[in-house]
């Protein structure tokens, strides 16, 4: 980039002649101690709390205990550079973040500074980390569905916008995947999204940008990093600066999805916070106030109402738990403030079920209200006729004989389980997956091979997109399934399933 | 000259001031020592003596302050050392504060105590304690000149500590209690230069997305 000097030199003089001398009055303290992300300050008398401190360095601090003679400070960057005897001034700020459009595509850290060498963010809006939640006459009931791409969750556990979904299971059961694959379903949706990384390895968080610049998601998305080598209190900030990007969009009408991955390592880091701060442990060494720290930050997710705009935020936290103990304390703590659970198993991910969802304990409170009448229409008993049908199936794996009834609804079942699952990085349009779950519920696969499912549904959808692109443009445009469309969609499958009878045939003659 | 002698002083045992046990233990002695030299009128007698015995007996000889800070002499022993050492050469108030504190094993706190009584007494009297740090050394006149002014300003009598430090380059940083009032000239480099940074960073930043799409990307 070519510069011109003068130009440069007569901004500087401009600045020099501009610069009024001002007495700089702060109030000042001196560290006593420094500990792993805390110090303790002598001095400061009048700082507030959750006031936020500057060290002599430059590192921010936040002010987090007010004892009588002395600050329990958390020191948001690098505590290894403070030393014992520095001065601390506080600076009557409260701690913000920059928020708007400059920070959409961007990755950042919890403060607010690029981490992905793009230039600095370049923005006058800020916003408090810490703000009150929208209270009862601010907001409205969720009422507009937040499709996340995912047969399973759009079908059974519906999200709507405003919601508050929690995603639970343990370690490697594709919860990153969920929430990923919900922000890449955002695209052309004009929801601007969040994810949080917190305590989370800088590669996994590496290949997660990546993942979203390939899909084309990161026009939309801001990275917020907290990563595992990085300092507690960063990581205990991470979520709470993630919504309050989030809800500048909120509040200016639109429309903003955050998920937080994952709150059970901001539990850990605040626990370490609390526990050096010398704060008493509780249950699993939590501080008494760590059911506080989430509840305070999910009730910032909301659907507004229409004098405010009508924006909304709606939020995925994600929890991991230890051998599918969902009654530890983090878990029911955090299940008990949202909104409904998707609920991950193991087995049920090394058996080939991927998104690995249990239909059965997994519930959305919201329900149908966040689905389009369509859908609502074709998967409204789904989720019980498939919890009824993994208990039939735990029961038919005695090797009784079966009578025809069951024999059917144990095939129904297992086609409906191959119909659900959806590889990585490929959420489907809402329609599609009407398209999908009405010939599965209507009992149109249940001739069909298992292992021939996938290739069904793929072939069906490229019929329908070519042949009969009137029915999917109605459902489309209508979002329901009146009993005309309903009709001539039989008439289409069952056309298709002439074609993909011939096809088979001429599969099985070649070999 | 005292003041200079005091600032030297407080800084040796800073460590100290600052033990936020210490101060509060100090604080209740000092509350106590206080509260009796006023019912005698002694208070400022009792503050000379205490200062003295601090920097000319027991900083001189630190193996005295060990023993009164010991826990292998009983505090019986202590009580009546302080009291064959002190007894009839300082005030009897200041003598039997000294009995007290050493009876009840609280001899390692004298100095902390000297500071909260110390500062106790100013509160009470008025005075204000002013740290003025400066780049070269002030001449009294302007010390003189500076007490004035302060006098006018905190509508109490100010306490003047001076301290020098050539890093300030010129002007004057004041501080009183836990408030800074910064005139400094390094203060104010350091202000001009962040905010040039920052806005020059703008510029370049704002000319930049003229012509590349908005947000970096």
């Amino acid at each position: 980039m070519k510069f011109n000097a003068d130009e440069i030199a007569s901004v500087l003089q401009q600045e020099i002649e501009q610069y009024d001398s001002k007495i700089d009055v702060r109030e000042v303290g001196r560290v006593l101690e420094v500990g792993d992300g805390i110090a303790r300050v002598y001095g400061l008398s009048g700082v507030m709390a959750g006031e936020m401190v500057r060290f002599a360095n430059g590192v921010t601090g936040l002010a987090f205990n007010l004892e009588e003679h002395s600050v329990g400070v958390i020191i948001l960057g690098d505590y290894l550079a403070i030393n014992e005897g520095e001065e601390v001034r506080s600076t009557g700020e409260l701690l913000s973040v920059p928020v708007g459009d400059a920070v959409i595509g961007r990755v950042v850290d919890p403060l607010g500074n690029p981490l992905d060498g793009k230039g600095p963010i370049v923005t006058s809006e800020r916003r408090p980390v810490e703000t009150m939640a929208p209270g009862v006459a601010e907001r409205q009931p969720v009422r507009e569905p937040m499709q996340t791409g995912i047969k399973a969750i759009d079908a059974m556990t519906p999200i709507g916008r405003g919601q508050r979904e929690l995603i639970i299971g343990d370690r490697k059961t594709g919860k990153t995947a969920i929430g990923i694959d919900a922000i890449i379903n955002q695209k052309n949706s004009g929801v601007k999204c969040f994810y949080v990384a917190i305590g989370q390895k800088e590669s996994t968080v590496a290949t997660v940008v990546e993942a979203l610049r390939n899909h084309g998601a990161m026009d939309y998305t801001t990275v917020i990093m907290a990563g595992a080598s990085d300092p507690a209190p960063l990581q205990y900030v991470a979520p709470y600066a993630g919504t309050a990007m989030a809800e500048f969009f909120m509040y200016k009408g639109e429309h903003a999805l955050i998920v937080y991955d994952d709150l059970s390592k901001q539990a850990v880091a605040y626990r370490q916070l609390s526990l050096l701060m010398r704060r008493p442990p509780g249950r699993e060494a939590y501080p008494g106030d760590v059911f506080y720290c989430h509840s305070r930050l999910l009730e910032r997710s909301a659907k507004l109402s229409d004098a405010l705009g009508g924006g909304s935020l709606t939020s995925l936290p994600i929890i991991e738990t230890l051998e599918g103990e969902v009654s530890a304390y983090i878990p029911t703590n955090v299940i008990s403030i949202t909104d409904g659970q998707i609920y991950l198993q193991p087995d049920l991910f090394f058996a080939g079920q991927r998104p690995a969802m249990n239909a059965g304990i997994s519930v959305s409170r919201v329900g149908g209200a966040a689905q389009i009448p369509a859908m609502k229409k074709v998967a409204g008993g789904l989720r019980l006729d498939l919890a009824a049908f993994r208990e039939l199936e735990a029961f038919a794996q005695l090797g009784t004989d079966l009578d025809a009834e069951t024999q059917s609804r144990l095939d129904r079942g297992y086609r409906m389980i191959e119909l659900l699952k959806q590889g990585q990085y490929q959420p489907m349009d809402v329609t599609d997956e009407v398209l999908s779950i009405y010939a599965g519920t209507r009992g149109h696969l249940d001739k069909i091979p298992r292992e021939r499912v996938a290739e069904w549904e793929k072939d069906f959808l490229t019929f329908i997109h070519e042949q009969k692109s009137e029915i999917r443009s109605k459902i489309e445009t209508t979002k329901k399934l009146d009993d005309d469309t309903a009709a001539a969609l039989e008439a289409a499958i069952a056309e298709f399933q002439k074609q993909f009878a011939g096809k088979k045939e001429a599969a099985t003659a070649k070999v | 000259m005292p003041d200079f002698d005091e600032e030297q002083f407080s800084a040796a045992i800073q460590g100290a001031e600052i033990d936020p046990a210490a101060h509060q233990i100090s604080t209740v002695y000092a509350r106590a020592l206080l509260a009796a030299t006023e019912k005698a009128g002694q208070s400022e007698e009792v503050l000379d003596e205490f200062r003295a015995v601090l920097r000319d007996v027991l900083s001189r000889y630190p193996h005295i302050d060990d023993i009164l800070a010991s826990g292998m002499i009983s505090s019986e022993e202590k009580a009546a050392m302080v009291d064959r050492a002190f007894a009839g050469r300082v005030s009897p108030i200041f003598s039997n504060f000294l009995k007290v504190v050493t009876g009840h094993g609280r001899g390692r706190y004298l100095k902390a105590i000297y500071f909260a009584f110390s500062d106790l007494l100013d509160q009470l009297r008025g005075r204000i304690r002013v740290q003025v740090t400066t780049a070269a050394p002030l001449s009294d006149d302007q010390a003189q000149h500076i007490a004035g002014q302060l006098r006018g300003v905190l509508s109490a009598e100010p306490k003047l500590q001076r301290k020098v430090d050539p890093g300030l380059v010129a002007g004057v940083v004041f501080r009183i209690g836990d408030t800074v009032y910064d005139g400094s000239v390094s203060t104010q480099l350091e202000r001009i230069r962040s905010q040039m940074i920052h806005r020059s960073v703008h510029e370049i930043q704002r000319r930049r997305d003229r012509f590349g799409t908005p947000a970096g990307n």
